[in-house]
């Protein structure tokens, strides 16, 4: 076969179609169809209550559920801490790991990055082994420390329930969010630092006029992570608290399970996926479009 | 502008030594060029002064001030620097204008001063572009427009040329010396590139494995190189070199040539160990070049010619080694064809051979 055969089998359409026909046939059999599927149960009324087409009554239904507000509010405030919180604070990790230490900053950057190789569903019942409300290591090391422990435990206070898993879930990605941010400083030539020096740059300032700046890209990449990432939340919630107590830590991926398998409500939950679904997408392609940017 | 005084610097990196007993008085307004092989500690001494690296013994003075403690930014330094450093997300006017920002100073005063380092620098159609909109040359004035603008007491310059291509180098080196006569600052200027350093500098100081070979006019570097090192550093092609022994009138080269040599002006004795040295312009073929004053003839067979157009280099086999000499009104040459030459013995240098120290007294 001469080189022009190949060049002209590998430039056909029916060659390109086949080399991307397995990816596209998981895409479409595990994403694509089941989100269709979704959407197409959504407008169905219950099994146990007939099963017939209700048209948008479900996502009414929705606008009228207050446990859904819930959820979507505790949503929003996840993905608000989780900013603040994994993103944040993994930036400055990183800015004092870039600048400051000099000594052990691989051990440090090994020790903040090893949670992120522990699945969430095992970091989940770690955690609440440590925050189990009478003998959890927590509760030990407060009351050691002569302080008080609300009784029923943090995960069971309302008040403390929703902090305790931002908590857990910034333990889990301050680590990932800083490798990101990190490596982002790293690639900043150290000269852009001396010349700021020389321009008698504080180190606030040369944060905010140079390092930031420089680190944009990174930022918004771990920013959308973090969005999307906790507005699919569900493994941590779901070990920790299952959305409770009294729905005080209700997000949208527990209270679609909880709608689907305790409420019995499986066509109201597809809806719920749905508009999950469509928030992601929203995300994701604000994600791709960054990153395209970026290269 | 400033007096910069250096008093017995050195540094350490751990427990290597890595500069030693560091010693330069540099005028107010005068341009002083640091120069010497990779790892000489020319950049180290130029970052010391700048407070980008401590001082490990030794004090440096600006004006009438120890400014060894003081940060970089309280030194009344301005640098500019190999990579240009431009901040890139910055347009020009912020990256000139960047000191003053951070300093707090009102916005009608940074205007200002940057209009005026961007006319002087011809910069005035850029100042809304960003770095990577720009040449290599417009960035590198940007870079020393910044420094400008800081209107400090010394301008420090490492390497600022050397990213970029030869005919820009030399634009941009000329430009650099308009800017220094304009401005008339206190320069201290790092280059591996002896040219730049012998065009530019009012002295120069040129350095090997950490301390001063020798501080000097670039006349007295050229034409009185303190050691042997610093005459094969300066001029291009180097100063030919052979070791001898120094014999009743002359020298007796390795391959048994004996030079003559009017050994009083040397000031050494019979027996001594010698390094001879001629530089190329100091040795011509016959009726190619300058009248020499104390002649003294050689034939040779020609081993490379390399045509530079208004000369040509010659090379020949030498006192054991390849010397060069300089044809001025250049003829086609072949391999292997026999040339006399004239060596102009009165521009012979003699160092001593074991220190490199220079024994020629004129």
């Amino acid at each position: 076969m001469g080189m022009a055969t190949i060049k002209r089998r590998q430039n056909g359409t029916a060659f390109d179609l086949v080399m991307v026909a397995p990816a596209l046939l998981l895409f479409g059999l595990f994403i694509v169809w089941p989100a269709i599927e979704a959407l197409h149960t959504s407008l169905y009324d219950e099994p146990n209550r007939g099963g017939g087409f209700i048209g948008l009554a479900n996502y009414r239904d929705m606008i009228a559920d207050p446990v859904f507000w819930i959820a979507m509010k505790n949503n929003v405030l996840f993905i608000l801490c989780n900013l603040v919180f994994q993103v944040g604070i993994g930036t400055i990790f990183a800015a004092l790991i870039d600048q400051g230490i000099r000594r052990g900053s691989t051990v440090i950057r090994t020790i903040i990055f090893a949670p992120l190789v522990i699945a969430p569903v095992a970091i989940g019942v770690i955690w609440s082994m440590l925050l189990e409300p009478n003998f959890g290591l927590v509760r030990q090391g407060i009351n050691a420390a002569g302080l008080p422990y609300p009784s029923q435990g943090l995960l069971g206070n309302p008040d403390l329930a929703f902090p305790s898993i931002v908590a857990v879930g910034a333990w889990n990605y301050i680590g990932f969010m800083m490798t990101i941010m990190l490596a982002a400083m790293q690639g900043i030539p150290r000269d852009l630092y001396e010349a700021a020096r020389i321009d008698g740059s504080s180190a606030f300032q040369t944060f905010w006029h140079i390092t930031l700046p420089g680190v944009r890209g990174a930022l918004i990449l771990c920013s959308l992570i973090v969005i999307v990432g906790s507005f699919k939340t569900f493994e941590l919630v779901y070990v920790l608290t299952r959305g409770g107590p009294g729905n005080s830590t209700q997000v949208l991926g527990t209270y679609i399970v909880e709608a689907a398998f305790q409420l019995f409500r499986p066509n109201y939950a597809a809806g719920m996926s749905v508009v999950v679904l469509i928030v992601a997408i929203l995300f994701g392609s604000l994600q791709v479009m960054t990153s395209r940017r970026a290269a | 502008m400033a007096r910069v005084q250096i008093d017995g610097l050195a540094k350490d990196y751990g427990a290597v030594r890595v500069l030693e007993g560091v010693d330069l008085d540099i005028s107010d307004g005068e341009f002083v060029a640091l120069v010497g092989p990779s790892g000489c500690g020319k950049s180290t001494t130029l970052r010391m002064i700048a407070g980008l690296e401590d001082i490990s013994e030794g004090t440096i003075s600006i004006g009438d001030r120890v400014i060894n403690d003081l940060e970089p930014s309280d030194r009344g330094i301005a640098m500019v620097f190999q990579s240009y450093a431009l901040y890139p997300h910055m347009s020009v006017a912020k990256n000139m204008g960047y000191a003053l920002i951070v300093a707090g100073r009102p916005k009608d005063e940074v205007r200002d001063r940057v209009a005026e380092a961007a006319r002087i620098l011809d910069l005035e159609a850029y100042l809304d572009r960003r770095p990577a909109d720009l040449s290599g040359g417009q960035r590198q004035r940007v870079a020393m427009g910044r420094a400008i603008v800081r209107r400090p007491q010394v301008f420090l310059f490492d390497e600022p040329l050397s990213n970029l291509d030869a005919k820009l180098r030399t634009q941009m080196r000329t430009e650099i010396k308009r800017i220094h006569n304009e401005v008339g600052a206190t320069t201290v200027y790092v280059t591996h590139d002896q040219v730049e350093a012998m065009t530019l500098a009012d002295r120069i100081v040129i350095m090997k494995d950490g301390q001063l070979e020798q501080v000097g006019t670039p006349e007295d570097v050229f034409d009185r190189p303190a050691t042997s090192f610093v005459a094969a550093f300066i001029g291009a092609p180097p100063m030919n070199l052979a070791p001898g022994r120094v014999v009743e009138g002359g020298v007796t080269l390795e391959g048994g040539q004996c030079v003559p040599l009017d050994l009083s002006r040397h000031g050494v004795g019979e027996g001594a160990e010698i390094l001879f040295g001629l530089r190329p312009d100091d040795i011509v073929p016959m009726g190619h070049g300058m009248e020499a004053a104390d002649a003294w003839d050689v034939d040779v067979a020609i081993s490379l010619s390399e045509p530079l157009g208004s000369e040509t280099l010659v090379f020949f086999p030498f006192a054991g080694g390849d010397w060069i000499g300089r044809m001025l009104k250049p003829r086609a040459l072949q391999r292997g064809e026999a040339v006399r030459m004239r060596f102009d013995l009165s521009r012979a240098h003699l160092f001593d051979a074991q220190s490199g120290r220079r024994l020629t007294q004129s």
